[in-house]
């Protein structure tokens, strides 16, 4: 078990793969690649191309169909937007327009940026749109290991295009030595085990509800943490089971709280659980972010906010 | 006649819009002949040999032009410090206009007051080149609430209505298409308003810029597209990744490809700037139609810090052009235009600066003093009429 950071995972997933494999190349948008990896692979393997989001996201899928499996970074999720109609109505419906009889291996980057207020064209959580699109996979992982294996995973099998979001919130970690570790989409992962309630968490909010759990822990409440990992595909079974056994939910999310990601959460265990378990959710606010930072503390989920969630769940439990 | 005798006449050789062969042996870019180009022959009448400017003018040209360097060079500055000393947990970031200043005076003041203008996440250089308050940009800047978009935006986004600025954008190119619907209106409304739009040699790729030139020239409508060329689009080079700029030409030659003018200009001589915007906003304003104003510039520091400009890093590590431009540095060339063309004098210049240096430290100190918004109070419209709901 090597320990590092999520960028360092990421880095060397994609560099073993690259030499593993000459069809993996990169459109690296605004960016230019690590200048050691152009060293090693040349610029042809690393095309950058200006701000052109539009013509980036589409160049990707005619580079899938045409038998390269590229990687295609868009920045963040704010900017990729002008890459949406490519995005969503080409590489997502394209499969099913052509009745499988092609295949779109390919891997669309961006991030997504919680806790911290970048202002009003920098701190979008669009992982929900991109979740309510049928024909995307959507991962959201957060330990460098989880990057590691969704990535390997990426770059091996996928056969449809994968939203890999970087939604912050990765910290060091421990990544498996095995070369060929992969996380197969729609695991979830129970990143901390409890029997009192079970919360969802993933990206920046993450390490936030382990803290949380921790804390709480010491008060005598056991904390499930439970990390989807892929919104699409999404490990139901899983979260049902956990809630099952723990009787209590808390979802956690930066999307905006009306039609975000949380309410799906929900409403799957509330289709599957009767009684219904008692549940509460901790999101952003329905709000663009602004660049004053006392908006923080208002607009998006907080520590204190998930505790009082918890607590008030359980008090309605018994 | 008193006021028409005090007007100078600032007269540049030839037409006075520069050409682009001080472009040479610039990164192996080769000089390009066009100028009044391609695409001229429409409807576009000859530059004017020269444009007088009045001496209130060129003293408000130095003004501003110090406005834009100083703040920036103190913003810089204390963002190199760290943010988190001035205000705890701010972005620690700074969109500086060092280095465009008289791309952004030039064009500036070549609107009428009543002008539009749409720009981008380099949101310093314009508003205050069309005169924004240094209190409000300084508030603004650090977040504040009595900044002018009240710290909503911080330093990508100033709006001033008032001012006719209409907003920047923090994403590339999208202020491009608003531009065209702002002239559209003042062309429905027959405001004979003008609309600026800017952008910067990044915003070529992006996907609205080629048609909101075509439909621009569609409905001839008031709107001049001044791009400020500073040659870099965040940490790429344009000349990796525009098409024209890596075959040795000018980004204007695009316009050519829409039936208007295009002009390319020595962005960091505030005369050729002034006169070829004055040209192109006139015409506008005369119904004539949309042209492209290439402004050829560059920025002294990285895209959005105080750190050393990106053309000195990997992969492309040419100190060489960071240097060719610190010597076409704008403002010390408008200086020496004045000084020996005996326009002004160093007892004029002196106290603008001077005064400038305190407008700045007065208004650092009004940032710095002033508080910050009370999210409730600012997101009260969404939650009264979008029923925005928060927990």
């Amino acid at each position: 078990m090597a320990i590092m950071t999520t960028s360092a995972a990421q880095t060397q997933v994609i560099t073993e793969e690259m030499r593993k494999n000459p069809k993996i190349y990169q459109i690296t948008g605004i960016g230019l690649g690590a200048p050691k990896l152009v060293e090693e692979f040349g610029w042809d393997r690393f095309r950058y191309t200006g701000i052109c989001e539009n013509i980036i996201a589409g160049s990707g899928v005619g580079a899938a169909l045409a038998g390269g499996r590229p990687i295609v970074s868009l920045g963040m999720a704010d900017f990729a937007q002008d890459g949406w109609a490519q995005i969503v109505q080409q590489a997502a419906k394209l499969r099913f327009k052509v009745a499988n009889k092609l295949e779109i291996p390919l891997i669309y980057t961006m991030s997504i940026t919680g806790g911290p207020g970048l202002t009003v064209h920098h701190s979008g959580s669009y992982h929900n749109w991109l979740a309510n699109t049928p024909g995307l996979m959507v991962a959201i992982p957060t330990t460098p290991a989880d990057v590691m294996g969704i990535w390997r995973w990426a770059l091996r099998m996928a056969k449809d295009p994968i939203v890999i979001l970087s939604a912050g919130g990765g910290v060091e970690g421990p990544v498996p030595d095995d070369p060929n570790f992969m996380i197969t989409p729609g695991k979830a992962d129970i990143k901390q085990e409890g029997k009192d309630v079970t919360i969802v968490a993933m990206g920046y909010w993450l390490p936030q509800c382990l803290t949380v759990a921790a804390n709480l822990a010491k008060e005598g409440i056991s904390v499930e943490v439970w990390d989807p990992r892929t919104l699409t595909p999404l490990d139901r079974e899983s979260l049902i089971a956990s809630v099952k056994k723990t009787g209590a939910l808390v979802v956690v999310d930066q999307a905006p709280v009306t039609f975000g990601t949380t309410g799906e959460f929900m409403a799957l265990v509330a289709e599957n659980l009767t009684p219904v378990p008692p549940m509460a959710r901790v999101a952003t606010g329905d709000f663009p972010i602004g660049a004053f930072t006392t908006l923080k503390d208002y607009v998006y989920p907080t520590q204190p906010k998930i505790i009082k969630a918890v607590k008030d769940v359980l008090a309605r439990k018994k | 006649m008193d006021s028409i005798k005090k007007e100078v006449a600032v007269e540049k050789k030839g037409t006075g819009i520069s050409r682009r062969s001080f472009m040479k042996g610039v990164g192996g870019v080769a000089a390009a002949a066009t100028v009044l180009g391609m695409g001229m022959k429409a409807k576009a009448e000859p530059v004017p040999a020269f444009v007088t400017v009045p001496k209130e003018t060129l003293l408000e040209m130095y003004r501003r032009m110090q406005r834009i360097r100083q703040g920036d060079s103190q913003m810089l500055k204390m963002v190199g410090e760290g943010v988190d000393k001035y205000v705890p947990g701010m972005n620690n970031w700074c969109h500086a206009s060092v280095g465009e200043e008289a791309t952004c005076v030039g064009v500036a003041m070549a609107m009428n007051k009543e002008d539009m203008i749409a720009g981008t996440h380099r949101s310093h250089g314009y508003p205050l080149a069309r005169g924004l308050d240094m209190n409000t940009w300084a508030a603004e800047f650090w977040v504040k609430v009595t900044g002018s978009n009240r710290g909503h935006g911080g330093s990508m986004h100033i709006a001033e209505p008032a001012l006719g600025i209409l907003g920047m954008t923090g994403i590339v190119g999208a202020g491009v298409p608003i531009a065209v619907g702002a002239a559209f209106t003042a062309q429905v409304l027959k405001t004979k308003q003008v609309v600026v739009s800017t952008c910067g040699d990044g915003a070529m790729q992006s996907s609205g810029f080629n048609s909101s030139l075509n439909l621009a020239k569609i409905w001839d409508a008031p709107i001049v597209f001044v791009i400020n060329n500073n040659q870099w689009g965040a940490g790429l080079s344009a000349r990796w990744v525009d098409a024209n700029m890596k075959g040795g030409k000018d980004i204007a030659t695009r316009a050519s490809g829409f039936n208007m003018p295009g002009i390319t200009v020595d962005g960091n001589d505030i005369f050729a700037v002034y006169k070829a915007a004055r040209f192109c906003i006139e015409n506008a304003r005369a119904g004539k139609g949309p042209s492209l104003l290439e402004c050829v510039t560059f920025r002294h520091f990285s895209h959005m810090g105080p750190s050393p400009h990106e053309c000195t890093r990997w992969p492309y590590n040419n100190q060489a052009e960071l240097d060719y431009w610190l010597n076409r540095d704008p403002i010390p060339r408008f200086e020496r235009t004045v000084l020996d063309g005996k326009l002004l004098t160093q007892k004029e210049l002196d106290p603008i600066r001077k005064s400038v240096e305190g407008e700045l430290a007065a208004a650092i100190d009004f940032a710095l003093k002033s508080p910050m918004a009370d999210p409730k109070e600012e997101y009260k419209y969404y939650v009264d009429v979008f029923k925005a709901r928060a927990i």
